[in-house]
C-alpha cells in the first residue's frame, strides 16, 4: 500500500497548524509520529482519513485521491483507533468490535463477520471478554477492544491516536509489539501517534518528527531520535544510548543533575514503622 | 467455534424477548376490549369479535362499543406506542444521549403550535378540512417545520450534529413562546382545549383515522430498520463513525427526518403523549442491550405494549376516564427515575 | 527591583478591580434610572415628575388629600410601583440564585430551577387554585403563596435527602432534579386536566409568571430573603470561585465541598421559593443574567454576584415595562415577555459555546430537557 501526502496545509480559521507536509510511504511498516503538544499530530492523521479536509494539498492512497473515494470505500482501506472511547450506553465487547465490520457488512454476512471478530479477539488475547460489558473493562482492555475494532475493518492503513497513553508499561510494550507484528503479518501500514519516545523508538520501523507545522525529521528511529533533534524540537537536553540497535533517550536536567540532593537528616519513608 | 455460539445464543434470547412482547400485545389487545366503562366480559368480547368478522351480529350495541370504539383505540395505542418508542430509541442512539426522545427535534412544540392555531382560528389554513381534521392537518404541517428548516440548511451548507440540535432547540423555543402567548390570551374553554390536546389522548380514534398514520409509520419504520447498521455505528462517536464509513452529518439528518415524520404522523392525531418515547427504549435496552438491530424492534414492541396497558388503565381511571398521556406520565415517571438510578451504577456516567 | 515589579503588578490589579467596581456602580445607576422610567411609562407622568414623586415619598412629604400631587403619589405608589419593585427584587434574587447554581454545579447552563423547585411550586400553587383559592382576596392570595412555597420545598428536600444515598456530584443532582421536574409536572398536568376550565386558566396564568398581583405586603419577605442571601453569598464568593475550579481542586484548597454544596442548595431553594411563590415561574433570568454579567466583568464571583443581581433586576424591570406597554394587545404577563427575550439570548449563549462540545452536548441537552419538562412538553 502506498500512502502519498502531497503538500498538505491545514489551519483552524486563522491559526495555521500544518504548513506543508509531504510524505511518500510504501509497504507495510509501523510508523510513529512524534512531536510536542499541539504540533498537529492528530490533525495530520485526521487529514489522512478525511475527518478533516486540508486547506491545500491532497492525500493519495494507492494512487487514488482520498476525496474521490466514497466514505465507505475509504473505510474499507483506512481504519482508525481513537484516543478515547464513547461509552454512553452499555454495549458488549463483541457488539463494539462488530461495528468495525460496517464497511464490509451485508445483511447476510453476520456469520462471517462474527468469525472475523472472534479471530481478532483471540489474536489480541481478549477472547474471554467477548460478552462482557465494554464499560466494565480496564484501560488496557479498552485499548485492545478499540484496536480490535479498527483491525476488523481489514484496512491497508491503520491510524492510531495515542494508543498507549493511559496504559502501564507492560501493556504499553504489549500493544506496541502487537502493532509491529501485525503490520508485517497482515500487511498493514500502521501509523501511530505516540508521546512515549522510547517505546515508539523500540518498535517502530520509521519515525516522523513534526515541528512548526513541517516534518522536521523522518527516518529510522536511530536517525530521528538524536540529541540534536530533541533539543531543537522539544528544547530538552538529552543523551541517546543504544539498546539492541534501537535508540534510547535519557533526559537530562543540567540544573538538577549532579546536584547534592540529599534530604535533611531524619527525612524518610519506609515500609515499616520505625520504633527507635 | 465456541465463542461464536455463545454470542448467537445471546442473540436468540433477545429475539425471544421481542417475540414474547409481540405475543403479549396480541393477548392484551383482546383483553383490553373488555376493559372500559361498560362491563363486557372477556368471552363476550371474543364472541362479538367473531360475530362481527363472520357478519352475524347479534347485539348491535355491544358490537358498536367493541368493534367501533374500543378495538380501534387499542389498535392505535399499540401503533402509537411502537412509533414513539422506536423513534426514541433511534434518537437516543444517534445523539448518544439518554434523555433524547422523538420530540427532540421540535416536533412536539411544532405540533402544539399547529393545533393551537387550529383551535383558536377555528379552521385550518387549507379550507377543505372540517374541525377535527383541521387540528390534525395543522399539527402535522407545523410539526415538520423544524425538520424542514434543518433539511434546507443541510442542502446549502454543511450542517454538523451540533448545528442540527441547535436549530431544533431554537425552533422549539420560538414555538413554545408563541404557544405560551396564545394560551395566555385565549379564553378559558380554548385554553382547556389546547391543554388537553397537549396532554395527548387516544379517545378520538376511529377506523378512519388509523390508515394514514399507520401507512406512514410502517414505511418509516421499515426504512429505519434497514438503516440499523448506520444508526448503530453512530454510537461510536462522530470521528469513529466517520472512519467506519458513515457520514455522521448526513445520517443524523436523514434518520432524524424519518423519526420526525413518523412521530408527526402519529402525534397530529393524538397530541403529544409523553414518556413512551423516553422510557420505552431504556426498558427495552435493559433486556436486549444497545445493539440497534435488536433495540429497534424491542423498543417498538415494548412501547406498543406499554401504551396499550396505559390506555387500559386510563380508560377506567377517574370519572370519565383520563387521557392516556396523563397515565403514561404517571407510570413513566417513577420508571424513569428508577432507570436513572440503575444506570448510574451501571455505566461510567458521572 | 523585584519589589518594584510587584508594586506595579499590584497597582495594575487594583486598577482592574477599581474599574470593575466603577462599572458596577454605573450599572446600578442605570438600574435606578430604568426603574423610574418604568414607573413613569403608562402613568402619563414624565420622568422628572415621577422621580420627584418617588423622592418626596421616600423623604416623607405628604400632600393635601386628593390634590393632583396626591393622586400622582397614590397612583404611582399603589398601582405601578409594587409591580416594578417586585420585578426588581425578583430579578435580583433569581439572578443571584442562578449565579450560585452555575458556580456550584460547575455547569454554565445550570439555572435555579434545575433541582425541580419550580415544578414543586407549580404543583403547590395549582392545587391551591383548584381548591378555590384565588388572588381576589388577600387571604386567598396568601393561601396560594403559602402552598406554592411548601410545594417548592418538597423537591428541594427530596434532592437533599437522596443525595445522601446516591452521591453528591453535580451530575447526580441534575439527574434527580430532572426526574423530579418530570414527576411534578405530570402531577400538575393531572390536577389541571381534571379541573374546570376557569381554574385551569387561572392556574396557567400563575404558572407563566407575572407581577400583576403584587402588593407592598408581599415585599418584606422577598426583600429580606434577597438581602440576606445576597450578603451571605457575597461573603462566600471566594468559596464559589474555588468551587468552579472543580471538585478535586476545591477539596485540595481546603473547601468542604459536600457541605458547601448542601448549604448552597438549601439557600437557593429557600430564596427561589420565596420569590416564585409570589411571581410564578419566570424563566431565563437565572440563566442569562449571570452570563451577560460574566461577559462584561469576567468570572470572578466577587463581581459576578452583585453584577448578576443588578443585571437581573434591570432585565426584569425592562421586561415588565415591555409587558405593560403591550397592554393594548392584551394582558401579556411578564413570564411570556421573558420567554421572548430570554430564548434568543440563551440560544446565542449556546452558539457561542458550540466549540466547547462537551459542555453543549452533555449538559446543554440536559438543561434543555429540564426546561422542556418545566414547560410540560415532554
Amino acid at each position: 500500500m502506498r500512502l502519498v501526502i502531497d503538500g498538505i496545509e491545514f489551519g483552524y480559521s486563522s491559526v495555521p497548524v500544518l504548513k506543508d507536509i509531504t510524505l511518500d510511504s510504501n509497504g507495510p511498516q509501523l510508523l510513529s509520529i512524534i512531536g510536542p503538544n499541539g504540533v498537529g499530530k492528530s490533525t495530520l492523521i485526521h487529514c489522512i482519513n478525511r475527518i478533516l479536509s486540508p486547506n491545500k494539498g491532497t492525500v493519495f492512497i494507492d494512487g487514488d485521491n482520498v476525496n474521490d473515494v466514497s466514505l465507505k470505500d475509504l473505510a474499507k482501506r483506512v481504519g482508525y483507533v481513537p484516543y478515547s472511547a464513547n461509552d454512553t450506553f452499555p454495549l458488549s465487547v463483541v457488539d463494539t468490535v462488530l461495528m468495525g465490520r460496517h464497511p464490509h457488512a451485508t445483511y447476510k454476512s453476520l456469520d462471517k463477520d462474527l468469525d472475523i471478530v472472534y479471530d481478532t479477539l483471540r489474536l489480541l488475547d481478549i477472547e474471554d471478554l467477548a460478552l462482557r460489558n465494554f464499560n466494565e473493562l480496564s484501560a488496557g482492555q479498552h485499548q485492545k477492544v478499540m484496536l480490535a475494532r479498527g483491525l476488523v475493518q481489514e484496512p491497508e492503513i491503520l491510524l492510531l491516536d495515542e494508543p498507549t497513553s493511559n496504559l502501564d508499561i507492560k501493556h504499553q510494550m504489549e500493544v506496541t509489539r502487537i502493532l509491529r507484528d501485525l503490520s508485517q503479518e497482515k500487511n498493514i501500514l500502521i501509523i501511530m501517534i505516540s508521546h512515549d519516545l522510547n517505546i515508539a523508538a523500540k518498535y517502530s520501523d520509521t519515525m516522523i518528527m513534526l515541528h512548526g507545522g513541517y516534518i522536521y525529521a523522518i527516518g529510522t528511529p536511530s536517525e530521528v531520535l538524536t540529541k540534536e533533534n530533541i533539543k531543537a524540537v522539544y528544547d530538552v537536553e538529552s543523551e541517546v544510548i543504544e539498546s539492541y540497535g534501537r535508540p534510547h533517550l535519557i533526559m537530562l536536567d543540567h540544573e538538577f543533575d549532579g546536584r547534592d540532593t540529599s534530604l535533611p537528616p531524619g527525612t524518610y519513608a519506609s515500609k515499616d514503622k520505625r520504633v527507635d | 467455534m465456541a465463542g461464536k455460539e455463545d454470542y448467537k445464543s445471546v442473540v436468540r434470547k433477545k429475539w425471544l424477548f421481542i417475540v414474547l412482547c409481540a405475543v403479549l400485545i396480541m393477548v392484551a389487545l383482546v383483553l383490553s376490549l373488555s376493559i372500559g366503562m361498560y362491563d363486557i366480559s372477556f368471552f363476550d368480547c371474543y364472541r362479538v369479535l367473531i360475530e362481527h368478522i363472520t357478519g352475524n351480529i347479534t347485539d348491535p350495541y355491544e358490537d358498536d362499543i367493541i368493534w367501533y370504539t374500543r378495538l380501534p383505540i387499542s389498535v392505535f395505542a399499540v401503533i402509537v406506542g411502537a412509533v414513539l418508542s422506536l423513534g426514541g430509541s433511534v434518537m437516543q442512539t444517534m445523539l448518544r444521549n439518554p434523555l433524547a426522545d422523538p420530540y427532540t427535534m421540535g416536533v412536539s412544540s411544532g405540533a402544539l403550535l399547529g393545533a393551537s392555531l387550529a383551535i383558536i382560528l377555528g379552521e385550518s389554513v387549507l379550507p377543505f378540512f372540517n374541525d377535527q381534521w383541521a387540528k390534525i392537518v395543522m399539527a402535522f404541517m407545523f410539526s415538520l417545520i423544524p425538520v424542514s428548516v434543518i433539511l434546507l440548511f443541510s442542502i446549502k451548507r454543511k450542517v454538523t450534529p451540533t448545528k442540527v440540535i441547535l436549530i431544533g432547540i431554537a425552533m422549539m423555543y420560538i414555538f413554545s413562546a408563541i404557544v405560551q402567548l396564545i394560551m395566555i390570551t385565549s379564553s378559558e374553554e380554548t385554553l382547556a382545549e389546547i391543554y388537553s390536546w397537549r396532554v395527548g389522548t387516544l379517545a378520538l380514534t376511529t377506523w378512519e383515522t388509523i390508515p394514514i398514520p399507520l401507512a406512514i409509520s410502517i414505511v418509516c419504520g421499515i426504512l429505519l430498520m434497514s438503516h440499523h447498521r448506520r444508526i448503530n455505528v453512530m454510537m461510536a462517536g462522530t470521528k469513529s463513525a466517520h472512519s467506519m464509513g458513515v457520514d455522521p452529518n448526513r445520517t443524523l439528518i436523514i434518520e432524524t427526518a424519518l423519526v420526525s415524520l413518523m412521530t408527526a404522523a402519529v402525534v397530529s392525531f393524538t397530541g403529544t403523549i409523553g414518556f413512551v418515547g423516553l422510557v420505552g427504549p431504556h426498558i427495552a435496552r435493559l433486556f436486549v442491550g444497545s445493539e440497534t438491530k435488536h433495540l429497534i424492534p424491542a423498543s417498538a414492541v415494548f412501547g406498543g405494549l406499554f401504551l396499550l396497558l396505559a390506555n387500559c388503565i386510563a380508560r377506567v381511571s377517574g370519572e370519565y376516564g383520563l387521557p392516556v398521556g396523563v397515565i403514561s406520565a404517571i407510570i413513566g415517571c417513577p420508571l424513569f427515575i428508577f432507570i436513572l438510578i440503575k444506570m448510574r451504577r451501571k455505566s461510567a456516567w458521572s | 527591583m523585584g519589589i518594584d515589579l510587584n508594586e506595579s503588578k499590584k497597582k495594575e490589579y487594583r486598577n482592574i478591580v477599581a474599574r470593575k467596581v466603577f462599572f458596577l456602580a454605573i450599572c446600578l445607576i442605570i438600574l435606578i434610572v430604568t426603574t423610574i422610567v418604568s414607573c413613569s411609562v403608562g402613568t402619563g407622568y414624565e420622568f422628572s415628575k415621577t422621580a420627584q414623586v418617588i423622592w418626596d415619598h421616600i423623604i416623607g412629604v405628604t400632600y393635601p388629600v386628593r390634590s393632583p400631587d396626591w393622586w400622582a403619589d397614590y397612583y404611582i405608589f399603589n398601582n405601578v410601583m409594587p409591580g416594578v419593585i417586585m420585578a426588581l427584587i425578583a430579578g435580583a434574587g433569581l439572578a443571584l440564585a442562578g449565579a450560585v447554581m452555575q458556580s456550584m454545579m460547575e455547569n454554565p447552563l445550570a439555572d435555579a430551577y434545575t433541582t425541580g423547585i419550580s415544578s414543586g411550586a407549580c404543583l403547590g400553587a395549582v392545587v391551591a387554585i383548584i381548591m378555590g383559592y384565588s388572588y381576589s382576596t388577600v387571604v386567598s392570595g396568601a393561601g396560594i403563596v403559602i402552598n406554592a412555597f411548601i410545594g417548592s420545598l418538597i423537591p428541594a428536600v427530596i434532592v437533599i435527602l437522596m443525595v445522601r444515598y446516591v452521591g453528591n456530584s453535580p451530575a447526580t443532582i441534575i439527574l434527580i432534579g430532572t426526574a423530579l421536574t418530570f414527576f411534578f409536572n405530570s402531577m400538575v398536568t393531572l390536577v389541571m386536566i381534571t379541573s374546570s376550565a376557569e381554574s385551569l386558566q387561572e392556574a396557567y396564568i400563575w404558572q407563566v409568571g407575572s407581577v400583576t398581583n403584587a402588593s407592598w405586603a408581599d415585599m418584606p419577605l422577598m426583600l429580606m430573603m434577597c438581602v440576606a442571601s445576597a450578603v451571605l453569598v457575597q461573603l462566600s464568593s471566594n468559596k464559589l470561585n474555588i468551587m468552579a475550579l472543580g471538585e478535586k481542586s476545591a477539596k485540595s484548597l481546603g473547601l468542604d465541598v459536600v457541605q458547601f454544596r448542601m448549604l448552597c442548595i438549601i439557600l437557593t431553594s429557600v430564596l427561589i421559593a420565596s420569590i416564585i411563590s409570589f411571581t410564578g415561574i419566570i424563566g431565563f433570568i437565572g440563566l442569562v443574567a449571570p452570563h451577560i454579567t460574566r461577559f462584561l466583568v469576567g468570572g470572578d464571583n466577587r463581581f459576578v454576584i452583585p453584577g448578576s443581581m443588578i443585571m437581573g433586576s434591570t432585565v426584569l424591570v425592562l421586561a415588565d415595562l415591555a409587558s405593560r406597554m403591550l397592554v393594548s394587545y392584551g394582558n401579556i404577563p411578564l413570564g411570556v415577555v421573558m420567554s421572548f427575550i430570554g430564548a434568543p439570548i440563551f440560544l446565542y449563549l449556546i452558539v457561542r459555546r458550540k466549540s466547547d462540545k462537551e459542555v453543549f452536548r452533555w449538559q446543554g441537552k440536559r438543561i434543555t430537557r429540564a426546561w422542556c419538562a418545566k414547560n410540560g412538553s415532554s
